[in-house]
């Protein structure tokens, strides 16, 4: 098949769908407002989308397409929505509990851009990525690095799969920005395992309800000991 | 072509038996399913670990499936400890349903048995496959696999736990996979083309970018070692194995540690080969000095008793992470010998902890008095159980503690150090536990130890024989003895994990 657009211009898509996502990911991890979370992760999985579809127009292989329809479907609509279906069986629509405020929490997100271009800088230099993209990889870096944060700083379940989902997306995006992605039998198993990994979550959220109707996990039983 | 069958069988064999059990009509069919289904799998793994054993690695459904001597030792320890499992739960939840401690009934039942044969499959999957991203799909599935088996009794800590052990260990993996992604950008970076398949990256053709190789490990053991349950990546493992039902804990600590272990040495061979430096292993090494380092003092002044064996799964966890860190042919066999004999005899010992439970209606060590005049038998099994578990003669688990501290005292001062600190630290450890130990075969029998005598013991089913007397057979047969063919296929695997130590071993 005739590629639709040139490398160079999936190359920019890419890279401008990155920043979009380090953005994205950077505001997820302070806003309180659960709905608000869900809609950004939804976001997160559009450029995700775009990132996929713009690999898949320069290349056009079936291998690329199917990516791209896994981003698109799973990332931004089946994810979000079973979130948002546990949203709204919750008595609550902000997570209240965060271990420290916004005010320390948005410097220390921040912070982790610099810090991720420079781990990944040794990495950028060579002329083996498949994309000339170069903020993908760090951008990539940081969603994961931010990700973690959010589920370290925050208590409800609900923010934790949010957080969890963010780091996925990094994983995602570095996959398509330097390899043109996994190979398929390992991209679609990825996805298989996404799903169902959110579809138990949601289960055990249901079931955790009934004892902790916030879903405010700092209140967990056991100790480390 | 009967290759490809057997290999796609035994994973096949659980699911199917899964699913049989999920659409069974009641509890008592459900469990026939489960011992036929069981049996088939048992005979199944036997045939391609005799396959193995007689004709070495093949592959099969167009080498989307790959299986050498390592996977053959995986599908082994997964294969005893699977039907084991598989068969303690015949009483176990049997004397649970009669409590009413099971949710819904002989729906719980059902579900319950079709969760065991799923996470079965997928730790099958996860040794079988060729393409280390696959293997990365397979360890993530037994986690969602078992999660669910960790919540099972619905109660509020087992909830808490099992939201823990999802999410802790899907970030870990989570990590894990950009290890992976890293090591298909070493691969196309090395190679050109880039592949993610063990027996190219492995064979001689395969050339990995070595600095990229070196970050990718690090990935992969702080992802795949939350899973396999390094110190400071334990803390959901004492909840985990603590609340789930004694079966499944028993599968849990007893082989699906050692599958995430099996997906880290793969990246280590790599990682080596790669580098052509001891980084992977000098990681391996500190890493397991630290969790057995950890796991001490939570040992010695444990309270509950599944905890206590659940920190002792931290212990020998640090100490194959020890073993295959030392390295060379004497310090990987050791610790491929320690995986299988930790299998078995932790295995048991959660099977043990689950009888007891059930008997006294606790877990707390401090309750549970005087078992060898209660109930002697059930007494006897704990007392080899632990006696076995802490490097005590004539169990296996001795002799590969043993070669593990004498494999480090052939490697450099830094090795020799870490053997003198390991020998402190197992007495320390064997202390400990004699202390529970003591305490809980003799001593006075609480209030009333015979509130649950009524309940059928699961040592003395049928189904408990068999699942108890073949870990019994292993424990101490590998102590005693070890078989020509077992000891050659170590070896092998000693050549597949570090391939430069074939030709020191020839020399």
């Amino acid at each position: 098949m005739e590629e639709i657009i040139s490398f160079e211009t999936a190359s920019k898509a890419i890279d401008l769908a990155a920043l979009g996502l380090l953005a994205l990911a950077l505001f997820g991890s302070i806003v309180r407002r659960l709905d608000t979370a869900i809609l950004l992760l939804a976001l997160q999985g559009v450029m995700l989308g775009i990132a996929s579809g713009a690999a898949a127009l320069a290349e056009m292989q079936w291998r690329s397409w199917a990516a791209f329809i896994v981003a698109i479907g799973v990332k931004a609509i089946v994810i979000p929505l079973a979130l948002y279906f546990v949203l709204s069986r919750l008595s609550i629509t902000h997570d209240l509990e965060t271990t420290i405020s916004t005010k320390v929490a948005f410097p220390i997100a921040a912070l982790m851009i610099p810090l991720s271009y420079s781990a990944i800088r040794p990495f950028t230099e060579g002329e083996v990525r498949a994309f000339d993209a170069p903020n993908a990889l760090p951008a990539a870096m940081a969603l994961l690095l931010l990700g973690l944060f959010t589920m370290v700083i925050r208590k409800n379940a609900l923010t934790q799969v949010i957080g969890l989902v963010t780091m996925e997306n990094g994983i995602y995006l570095a996959a398509v920005a330097a390899t043109r992605g996994l190979p398929f039998t390992v991209e679609f198993g990825v996805a298989v395992d996404v799903l169902t990994g959110v579809g138990v979550m949601g289960l055990l959220m249901h079931e955790i309800r009934r004892h902790n109707p916030a879903l405010n996990m700092d209140r967990m039983k056991g100790s480390i000991g | 072509m009967s290759d490809a069958f057997w290999l796609i069988g035994l994973i096949l064999a659980p699911v199917f038996t899964g699913l049989a059990c999920l659409i069974a009509r009641g509890a008592r069919a459900c469990e026939r399913i489960n011992v036929m289904g069981a049996l088939v799998t048992l005979g199944l793994s036997v045939a391609v670990v005799a396959r193995i054993i007689k004709d070495g690695a093949f592959d099969s459904v167009r080498g989307l499936l790959y299986v050498d001597a390592f996977s053959g030792l995986m599908i082994a320890s997964i294969g005893l400890v699977g039907f084991a499992g598989s068969m303690i739960s015949i009483p176990f939840i049997r004397t649970e349903n009669d409590r009413g401690a099971v949710p819904q009934r002989d729906r719980g039942v059902r579900l319950y048995y079709a969760g065991i044969h799923a996470f079965i499959a997928t730790m099958y999957f996860t040794v079988s496959v060729d393409n280390l991203g696959l293997l990365w799909v397979g360890i993530e599935a037994t986690t969602v696999a078992s999660a669910l088996l960790v919540g099972f009794s619905r109660k509020r800590a087992a909830l808490d736990a099992a939201w823990k052990y999802l999410i802790l260990c899907t970030v870990g993996i989570t990590c894990a996979l950009f290890g992976v992604l890293l090591t298909y950008f070493a691969a196309r970076i090395g190679s050109g083309n880039g592949s993610l398949d063990w027996s190219s990256l492995a064979g001689p053709t395969g050339t990995l970018d070595p600095d990229l190789m070196r970050l990718a490990f690090v990935f992969i053991l702080v992802g795949l070692g939350t899973k396999a349950g390094f110190a400071p990546l334990h803390t959901w493992m004492a909840d985990a194995y603590g609340q789930a039902p004694s079966p499944v804990a028993g599968m849990l600590s007893g082989v699906l540690s050692s599958v995430a272990l099996y997906g880290i040495l793969r990246f280590h061979t790599l990682t080596t080969m790669a580098t052509g430096t001891q980084f992977s292993g000098n990681l391996l090494l500190g890493f397991g000095l630290f969790s057995v380092l950890i796991a001490l003092p939570f040992i010695v002044l444990a309270r509950d008793l599944k905890r206590l064996f659940a920190f002792s799964s931290v212990e020998h966890m640090g100490l194959m992470a020890i073993a295959f860190g030392i390295g060379g042919p004497l310090g990987v066999t050791a610790g491929l010998f320690h995986l299988a004999n930790h299998a078995a005899t932790k295995a048991f010992l959660f099977f043990v902890a689950g009888s007891i439970r059930q008997r006294y209606g606790t877990r707390r060590i401090a309750a549970i008095r005087g078992m060898l005049r209660v109930e002697p038998v059930l007494g006897w099994m704990l007392v080899a159980g632990v006696l076995a578990i802490t490097g005590t003669p004539p169990f296996g688990i001795f002799v590969s503690e043993f070669s593990i501290v004498s494999a480090g005292f052939h490697g450099d001062r830094w090795e020799i150090a870490a053997s003198i600190v390991i020998v402190l630290l197992i007495g320390v450890i064997f202390a400990g536990f004699m202390r529970h130990l003591i305490g809980m075969s003799y001593g006075i029998a609480g209030n009333n130890p015979d509130r649950f005598a009524g309940i059928t013991p699961a040592w003395k089913s049928r189904a408990g024989i068999a699942a108890f007397v073949p870990l019994l057979i292993v424990m101490v047969w590998f102590g005693v003895h070890v078989p020509e063919p077992i000891r050659d296929l170590f070896n092998e695997i000693a050549a597949i994990i570090e391939p430069a130590s074939r030709e020191v071993a020839a020399r």
